[in-house]
């Protein structure tokens, strides 16, 4: 694999995973269980998608073609499943909000720790996104946190929580689960470290997260998280390759209209 | 300073001065009565048009397309916000009181989100169609109302809502420039949205509408649904599309368009929830209002003990 | 849950003004969502959100007395007139 294709297979990773967030998050327009909540999944939702398209830039810009949204649009929505490199977590559906909550909090804490990996990028143009995209991640990370503050002192909300928790906790190791040649984009100085780098902090993170609130010693450590069988072996993503199937129905359902008519634009 | 007024002769006087009345004022039961119903129709109308949306949000052919789509209808939502948090101020229902009678089936909202958007087309012909409809409304209550907290919100609604109409436009242009394929999708929505969006501004008003006198609303029902006709037939034409009336014509002396007689059955159904769509949509926001019951009792238990 | 107040400033210009209010468990929860209802335009750039059950509000005729205090509201008609006395008597 060239230097190249070992970057554009970082971005894209990164790209499909902010895509399918966002577009998971589009789902709950509308149906939060309370209206201020709506307003701000919603703008959740709409930056990872802003996120997504900025990404998709780079990686046609890699490709030599102009980045407009067509082609951005053509990559987002235009591959073979195979060539996807998103992961388990941002394909899953589920129409179960403390389960959204839960990923949108594990995701947001994982999401920051990668634009951290490569705020100091040698592509100017990825350390100039993760600057934007960090300074909307805090307050996505804050309005999990506030939410999560309140709802696992509630006792019925704390065991739909941690039932979401368990649901949410298998497809960890996915989501930290790197791209093929990985360690070349990070040599080449794309990104301070490899993804697979993030799963120990982030499960300190989550462990942190789900046991603060004193939970009948029910902690993220013994829903599976931390110990040894939390590996990425057995995520069954096989380097991002291979596709969950909730991916199928969710990527018809956003290439209905597209299918409709081939040379339409809209 | 909270007012109040010895009868209803002195409150006609104060609102034919051009008074605000305020959410502490000591205002007459019918007048806080009719101004609550009026903002709560409002605002449930808001609520449904976002979920009548919702159905092709995630569906939207574009990434920067979806975040357009997606902002807009968070708008509706954030309206809907807006509008359901002064009705509650008036004391009548409580917030929770109106969305679960909403959701219950005892509410009306337009008739316009009791129809099924059924291809991506109706997506746009709602957001150019009813949007404008809903937005000339608006501009009319803007302009003179006599509720302080409506009017106030109410700039900030239309403002948004000038977004909207220019995307609006901006995809039926597209689709008007587009191929044949796009171009019949979309006149087949018109001919679903044209008539429910100019039914949308409801039959003639009638001669002592307390809502004029009042100055709930400042300008009478078929002015502005004329208004919406003057300014659609000839839009729609000049990209190319056929608008649904086979009685439309062009009256020379008045130099206006006439859409022919208005049938004001489908409107009536719709406002008794007997439209194509209603009982699928309220049963879906019900469903949804349920199944996140568990979150609202937690936020809401916590703070009274903390 | 409490209704909060939202108040939203334009940094450099004008007073705080009031532009609504929301429901929220938490302070916190507060500030997060005001800025997704209220702000998300970036409509100001100073948020504050206070709770309405904090805010002190005066009792009906509090102000009153204090519109009819026609000698804090000095017009200078007095001074207009001697001014333009004395340049008619100096001509």
């Amino acid at each position: 694999m060239s230097k190249q294709e070992a970057i554009r297979e970082f971005l894209l990773a990164f790209a499909d995973d902010e895509h399918l967030m966002g577009q998971q998050h589009t789902e709950w327009i509308g149906v939060a269980p309370f209206l201020e909540e709506d307003l701000a999944f919603s703008s959740i939702g709409q930056d990872e998608l802003g996120h997504a398209a900025m990404l998709y830039e780079l990686v046609l810009e890699l490709d030599g073609i102009e980045p407009t949204d067509t082609a951005v649009d053509t990559l987002a929505f235009g591959r073979p499943s195979h060539d996807y490199r998103c992961c388990h977590l941002v394909e899953h559906e589920t129409k179960d909000w403390a389960e959204a909550l839960v990923r949108h909090w594990v995701y947001d804490a994982f999401e920051a720790m990668r634009w951290h990996l490569v705020a100091g990028s040698s592509m100017p143009k990825l350390a100039a996104i993760a600057r934007k995209a960090l300074r909307e991640e805090v307050f996505h990370t804050r309005h999990a946190d506030a939410l999560l503050d309140r709802l696992l002192a509630a006792p019925e909300a704390r065991s739909r929580l941690l039932a979401a928790l368990d649901a949410v906790v298998p497809m960890v190791p996915g989501l930290c689960e790197g791209t093929a040649g990985e360690a070349v984009a990070v040599a080449e100085g794309a990104a301070a470290g490899p993804t697979a780098g993030l799963l120990e902090p982030l499960l300190v993170a989550i462990d942190q997260r789900f046991s603060a609130a004193g939970l009948d010693g029910r902690s993220a450590g013994s829903a599976g998280v931390g110990g040894p069988s939390a590996g990425g072996a057995a995520n069954g993503q096989r380097g991002r390759t291979s596709r969950s199937p909730d991916f199928e129905p969710l990527m018809a359902r956003m290439r209905e209209v597209l299918d409709y008519d081939s040379e339409a634009v809209w | 300073m909270p007012r109040c007024w010895t009868d209803m002769d002195a409150f006609e006087a104060f609102i034919d001065g051009g008074g605000l009345v305020e959410a502490d004022d000591g205002m007459p039961d019918a007048y806080r009565r009719a101004v609550f119903a009026f903002i709560e129709m409002h605002a449930n109308s808001e609520l449904m048009g976002a979920l009548t949306e919702r159905d092709w949000i995630p569906k939207t052919p574009g990434l920067r397309h979806k975040m357009a789509v997606l902002a807009k209808t968070q708008d509706e939502i954030g309206h809907g916000h807006l509008l359901y948090m002064i009705a509650a101020d008036l004391g009548v229902k409580t917030r929770t009181q109106m969305l679960e009678d909403l959701f219950a089936g005892r509410s009306r909202f337009h008739n316009v989100f009791h129809y099924r958007a059924v291809t991506w087309g109706d997506q746009v012909a709602i957001a150019f169609l009813v949007d404008a409809a809903a937005l000339i409304s608006q501009q009319a209550v803007f302009k003179n109302c006599s509720y302080g907290p409506y009017r106030r919100i109410l700039r900030r609604i239309i403002t948004e809502e000038g977004f909207h109409m220019r995307l609006g436009e901006d995809r039926m242009m597209r689709i008007a420039e587009g191929t044949a394929r796009q171009r019949s999708m979309f006149q087949e929505s018109l001919d679903r949205w044209f008539w429910p969006a100019l039914q949308l501004f409801g039959p003639d008003s009638v001669p002592d509408d307390e809502l004029l006198r009042w100055r709930i609303k400042s300008e009478r029902n078929e002015v502005l649904r004329d208004r919406w006709v003057q300014r659609f037939v000839p839009m729609l034409q000049s990209y190319g599309f056929t608008v649904p009336a086979p009685d439309l014509r062009w009256d020379t002396e008045a130099e206006r368009w006439d859409v022919g007689p208005i049938d004001w059955g489908p409107l009536e159904r719709t406002l008794a929830h007997g439209g194509p769509d209603s009982a699928r949509r309220i049963a879906d926001a019900a469903d949804n209002w349920s199944r996140t019951a568990w979150a609202r009792a937690a936020l809401s238990n916590g703070s009274s003990g903390a | 849950m409490h209704v909060y107040e939202v108040f939203v400033k334009k940094d450099g210009r004008d007073e705080f003004r009031h532009v609504g209010a929301l429901e929220a468990a938490t302070d916190e929860l507060a500030l997060v969502l005001a800025r997704e209802g209220y702000v998300r335009r970036a409509e100001g750039d100073r948020l504050w959100v206070v709770r309405r059950d904090h805010v002190v509000a005066a009792e009906d005729d509090f102000v009153t007395p204090n519109t009819d205090k026609p000698h804090r509201h000095h017009d200078g008609a007095a001074v207009a007139d001697r001014r333009k006395a004395a340049r008619q008597s100096q001509q």
